[in-house]
Order: structure tokens, then sequence, then C-alpha cells
């Protein structure tokens, strides 16, 4: 437990590095999950508005 | 190169490096997050905190990569009016913003328990606050017209009389005098750092690169479809 508390201690400087390496991880997350979503939404949009086109067409 | 200009081809090349870019990004991250806090020594000087440079380093690497990356595709979508180059700077946008958002903050971070300071005014930290706010306008001044092709002009002009910024913060180092340390990884006499920090250092970089690639990738593949979407309006509303 103590090596633990040691090693996220960080010889006292944990207050700076952990933040550092949360921060970044959460904005990689943060890009993926944006980039993801946005991808989805213009992928169903897409369909949507093709069966529309089509539809119209048939008629 | 002007191959690529023709989207289906380029999607299908994308398609292909995808899978690539994505298996980079996590083995070199994990590996790399690996070494940096388990592996790594701290600094004789500055202790623990130099694993700080795992995070920041890549960042604002990638920071001035995606910015060149955006100001050459946004010269060609200016030069040739190629609409894949035209897509690769406005999806590189946000991407880089966030890289160099990173950077600063973790910069910051950094500067703290070592300069005794969050923030100075000295040349690099400036000129790379200054490269998030192009990024910025670069990605306001896309949207800001109701004529997208308009929007998509005026961003790439920014883009490209922006570039003159990435070597100033390079050079910055050198040029001025800075509380921020000069190069010591990319330099013409070779590295300045010992391999058990260069190894995560650079896995690090790579896994960054990665996942630039990699989200690039998925950008594109939701501009193209924007593109399409925005097509089929104006296709649907002249009937």
């Amino acid at each position: 437990m103590s090596q633990l508390f040691t090693f996220l201690d960080m010889s006292g400087y944990g207050n700076f590095i952990w933040p550092a390496f949360g921060i970044s991880a959460i904005i990689l997350l943060g890009i993926l999950v944006h980039s993801q979503r946005f991808l989805k939404r213009t992928e169903k949009e897409l369909e949507t508005l093709n069966n529309q086109v089509n539809t119209s067409d048939i008629a | 190169m002007h191959r690529l200009a023709n989207p289906t081809r380029f999607l299908r090349l994308c398609n292909m490096v995808k899978p690539w870019a994505m298996a980079i990004t996590l083995l070199c991250l994990a590996t790399g997050l690996y070494f940096s806090l388990f592996k790594s020594p701290p600094d004789y000087q500055q202790s623990d905190t130099v694993r700080i440079m795992y995070v920041h380093v890549p960042a604002a690497w990638m920071a001035m990569f995606c910015y060149s990356a955006m100001a050459l595709s946004s010269a060609a979508a200016l030069i040739w009016g190629h609409l894949v180059a035209q897509l690769i700077a406005k999806a590189t946008a946000p991407i880089g913003a966030s890289f160099t958002f990173l950077a600063l903050i973790t910069g910051s971070l950094w500067g703290k328990p070592m300069w005794g300071t969050w923030w100075v005014w000295d040349a690099r930290l400036t000129s790379v606050l200054i490269l998030f706010f192009l990024y910025l306008g670069f990605i306001v001044l896309h949207d800001a017209f109701d004529d997208t092709s308009r929007g998509a002009r005026a961003a790439s002009i920014l883009a490209v009389v922006g570039a003159v910024n990435v070597p100033i913060i390079k050079f910055s180092v050198d040029w001025w005098n800075t509380l921020h340390q000069p190069a010591s990884v990319v330099k013409l006499d070779g590295p300045a750092i010992h391999s058990s920090m260069l190894v995560p250092l650079l896995l690090m970089a790579c896994g960054y690169t990665g996942f630039y690639l990699w989200m690039l990738i998925v950008r594109m593949r939701a501009e193209f479809n924007s593109n399409k979407i925005r097509a089929i309006r104006i296709r649907q509303a002249n009937r």
C-alpha cells in the first residue's frame, strides 16, 4: 500500500503530474467521442435523405 | 498526389489506413504510458515532473504538425481547388486545436513546479497561444458565411498566412531569451536526451501521430457525408 502511495505522490509532484496525464486522456477521449458521433450523425442523416430521395423518385 | 484528389480513391485509401492507425495508436500509447510512468527514471534536476514531458512535448509537436498539414492542404485547396485538400484542413483544425490546448495546459502544469509560475509572456508560450487562436479563427471563419465556399476560402487564406507562426514557434527559443528550454530532441547534432527518456517520448509521439491519422480519417468521412447532405438539400430546395 505504501508503495502505491509513493508512486502516486511522485516525489511530491503528483498534484501536477496526474492532472497533466488526466487532462490529456480527457481531451483525447473527447476528440474520439466527438468525431465518432459526428460520423454516426452524418451517416444517419445521409441515409434518411437518400431514402427520401428514392421514395420521391419512385412516386 | 493529384490522384488522391478523387474523393472515392481517397476514401478507399482511408479505409485501408484506418485499422493501422488505430493499432499504432493503441499499441504506442499503451507501451508509451507504461514506460513514461513506470520505467523511465526521474530527472536529476526536475525529479518526477519530467514525466509531464511525455504528454506535453508530443502534444506540442502535433500542434505544429497539424497546423503545417492544415496550411499545406489549405494552400492546395486555394491553388487547385481540390475538395479533398479543403476537407483535410477542415478536419484537421479541431484536432490540432485540441493538441495545442493540451500543450498549453500541460506546459502550465509543468511550469508551476519548475519555474514557479503557471504562465509567462515569453516568446515560446505566446507564439503557441497565437497558434491556438489561429486554429480557433480557422474553425470560426469556416462556418461564418452562408456560402460555404466563401467561408472555406477565407479560412484557407488565414491558415496559409498564419503558417509564418510555425517557424517562429520552433526557433523562438533560439531567437529570444525565454524561460522555456531550448530544443533537446530535434537538433542538428542529435538528441541531447538519454534513451531511457527518449524511447517513451518517441512512443508517445508515435501514439499521438497515429491518433491524429485515425481521427482525421473519421472526421474526413463525416465531412464527405456533410457535403453530400448539403448537396441533396440544395437539390431538394431547387425543385
